[in-house]
């Protein structure tokens, strides 16, 4: 066997490296990129693999795709996009307020003949990406954010036809469960600082007050839509009354936790009742959680304060072409075929629950169980979220709902702290405005 | 003359052998620069400026607004004293940690190789995996520690979420990933220790304590405190385990400067304002720097 010298080592090495500068800066123009969160992913292989061959045959490049995680996603675009790379942008309903202003998106308005597909998408999903008199980004799935519950517990109680609507009632129903089980929780929410779900959720009860989004562009700036009454009525009936009511829905033990707890704790009957998508349909590792979801789960609106409206948290994904990228045409392409009736079928196969109430008329629902269908009524009266700085409002939002779970403040004076922070927020997605 | 003259040729000589180094010296400069200092450099001059993540070639001086605006900020205060805990409880808990193993890994009994090796996993591990197995651990309902307590009808708790437990249980991570690298450099220490000192000292009299009083400690004190200082960085500038496990919260009672920098940076877009914490950052940890490169000169 030879051995390895020292200058072969060094001769390997400069080799490897120019090679590797030569990909770096050297880029391929036969290929496209898509980043999506499930880029990489066995379980959407064969969409995958489909969009890469359809890809191919209708621009003659080659499709590369890459998983990333929303938040790296995001900030990778955010740093390198100018680059071109990549081409076609996955994200989630707030990423594209913040590539707008970071003048990285190509406006969709005056491509969308080129979309074959374009009149059947539900106008709440396009909606969802129109501002600044422009269209941003196709959608390709969606939902309105529900409560997900446990039937045969509610049913115990004489809510055969589900919990109640009112808030007083239904805060006091989850109490009583939690009072009465010694191993399940009577309704859970996320509240771990970070955790995107959270400001979901609570986004969700303010949508009710609001009938709308939390901010309004009046002509000149953006408009907080609610005030601290609102706020202290979503923070005192729920977040307070969830861990320290005369009756608390939920353990101490489940304060600060997220989604895992949420989600995976529900399917093992860990919660009687939680916030969810339909996603919740995934959760399907034990055959527990298979009869969970099977055999006791139904879906309703979320309980609301009397005279409110049944708004909830919409989430819609968006695909977006880079307004850097060397072929706009092939990206739209991409973003077409992705988005089309024939993709989003395979995406229900590989996933139900993204396509369970599609964003296209040509598409089927994936939900067969009457239970379940209260999600469509939740994406009906979903509020997309505002294009503003989401950041700028999140961590004010964290801070109100940890003041309350952990007594460090009232729901009155958290609110009220809430309301200022949001107000004097500049929210503004534009670095050049005031 | 002729000796002006040598004067002249060994100038002459001299100049073209400095030359030549500056030509040598001038490639690695130049990237060093690049690399290194021009980033310090824009870092720092943002810090005096207002710009924005989504635009960062927008930029508007605004003096030592930032900083104004640091000095008023409670947070900033509260990040600084959670990173100086931090870096001082986990630091010291590492370095006595990692002498007890050291010693122990000392001993001459059979197995202690395979004992070697065990004690290394942890450190092995990337941070992500630490901080998911410690999650598990702790999961209201079904983490195995609340279990236990369960078992023993000892009060439950999702640990990462108690405003007490929350950042006793980020030093416990980190204290749990660099022990054993503080054992395996300290136990390389005192492996170069003379058995004959230990001989000498025993043939006095001396006790086993006076003996790591006497000898262990002070041949292995320049290994542990150049150990010290470079966790000390390596902790102060730390920013995944506390992101990955607590966000900062709750009630930012696990806020620590890196992931304050990261906020601001990247979820406000506040570029400018982040920048001014980061130079502050960098000002204390120069600090470590001079007392590191100063104990690397020690003799």
């Amino acid at each position: 066997m030879t051995n390895l010298s020292k200058r072969d080592f060094l001769k390997a090495s400069g080799a490897a490296t120019a090679a590797s500068l030569a990909g770096c800066l050297g880029g391929d123009d036969d290929q496209l990129t898509f980043w999506w969160i499930e880029g990489e992913s066995e379980q959407f292989a064969d969409l995958n693999q489909w969009l890469e061959e359809s890809v191919e045959e209708e621009t003659d490049r080659n499709l590369e795709l890459t998983g990333y995680a929303y938040s790296d996603l995001r900030q990778n675009v955010l740093t390198g996009g100018r680059q071109g790379t990549p081409d076609v942008i996955e994200g989630v309903i707030e990423h594209p307020g913040d590539y707008v202003a970071a003048e990285l998106l190509e406006p969709l308005t005056d491509h969308t003949d080129e979309v074959p597909h374009f009149d059947g998408f539900l106008d709440s999903a396009l909606d969802a990406f129109r501002f600044q008199d422009e269209l941003w980004a196709l959608p390709y799935t969606g939902n309105g954010r529900a409560l997900i519950y446990n039937q045969e517990v509610l049913g115990e109680y004489g809510y055969e036809e589900g919990p109640p609507e009112d808030i007083d009632e239904f805060m006091e129903l989850a109490g009583t469960i939690n009072a009465d089980y010694d191993d399940m929780n009577g309704f859970h929410l996320t509240t771990e600082r970070g955790e995107v779900r959270v400001t979901q959720e609570f986004a969700s009860h303010v949508y009710q007050h609001t009938d709308g989004p939390l901010y309004e562009w009046d002509g000149s700036e953006w408009e907080l839509q609610a005030d601290a009454d609102m706020f202290e009525a979503v923070l005192d009936d729920i977040y307070y009354r969830m861990f320290h009511g005369d009756q608390p829905t939920v353990d101490m033990d489940y304060r600060g936790s997220g989604w895992e707890t949420n989600d995976v704790g529900y399917t093992e009957e860990e919660h009687a009742m939680i916030h969810c998508g339909p996603w919740i349909d995934g959760f399907r590792d034990t055959d527990q959680q298979e009869e969970v979801l099977d055999e006791k789960t139904a879906v309703s609106l979320l309980p609301k304060h009397d005279g409110t409206s049944d708004a909830t948290y919409m989430e819609v994904k968006p695909l977006m072409i880079n307004a850097h990228s060397d072929s706009i045409d092939d990206g739209l392409v991409v973003a077409s075929l992705f988005s089309s009736p024939e993709s989003l079928e395979l995406m229900a196969e590989a996933d139900p629950g993204a396509v369970a109430t599609p964003v296209h008329e040509d598409v089927e629902s994936t939900l067969e169980d009457e239970e379940w269908m209260a999600f469509n009524d939740a994406f009906e009266n979903g509020v997309a979220p505002a294009p503003v700085a989401w950041g700028r409002i999140r961590d004010p939002i964290y801070d109100a709902i940890e003041e309350v779970i952990y007594e460090d403040q009232s729901p009155g004076d958290a609110a009220q702290e809430l309301e200022t922070a949001l107000i004097e927020e500049d929210v503004t997605l534009d670095p050049e405005a005031e | 003359m002729e000796r002006l003259s040598k004067y002249r040729r060994e100038f002459t000589s001299l100049s073209t052998e400095t030359w030549l180094g500056w030509g040598l010296l001038l490639p690695a400069a130049l990237l060093m620069f690049v690399v290194i200092f021009y980033p310090i450099l824009d870092g720092i001059v943002m810090s005096f400026q207002e710009r924005s993540f989504l635009r960062p070639d927008i930029r508007t001086f605004t003096g030592l607004g930032n900083y104004t605006a640091l000095v008023r900020d409670s947070v900033f205060w509260t990040a600084l004293w959670n990173s100086a805990v931090l870096t001082g409880v986990s630091v010291a808990l590492q370095f006595l940690l990692g002498l007890g193993l050291a010693l122990l890994l000392k001993q001459k009994v059979p197995g202690i190789s395979i004992f070697r090796s065990i004690t290394m996993i942890s450190w092995v591990l990337p941070v992500i995996v630490i901080v998911i197995i410690f999650n598990w651990l702790v999961q209201p309902g079904y983490g195995f520690v609340n279990l236990i307590l369960d078992r023993f009808g000892l009060p439950t708790n999702y640990w990462f979420s108690s405003t007490t437990w929350a950042m006793p249980l980020i030093i416990l991570m980190h204290v749990w990933k660099n022990a054993p690298f503080f054992a395996i450099a300290l136990f390389a220490s005192m492996q170069s220790i003379p058995d004959e000192l230990y001989e000498a000292a025993e043939m006095d009299g001396a006790s086993a304590v006076q003996q790591f009083r006497y000898i262990t400690l002070p041949n292995i004190s320049y290994v542990a405190m150049i150990m010290i200082v470079l966790h000390v960085l390596y902790t102060f500038n730390n920013f995944d385990f506390v992101w990955l496990s607590t966000g900062g919260g709750p009630l930012r009672t696990t806020e620590v400067l890196p992931t304050l920098v990261y906020r601001e940076a990247f979820q406000q877009y506040a570029l400018g304002y982040a920048a001014s914490i980061g130079v502050v950052m960098l000002v204390i940890m120069m600090a470590f720097t001079v007392i590191y490169v100063k104990l690397e000169d020690f003799d």
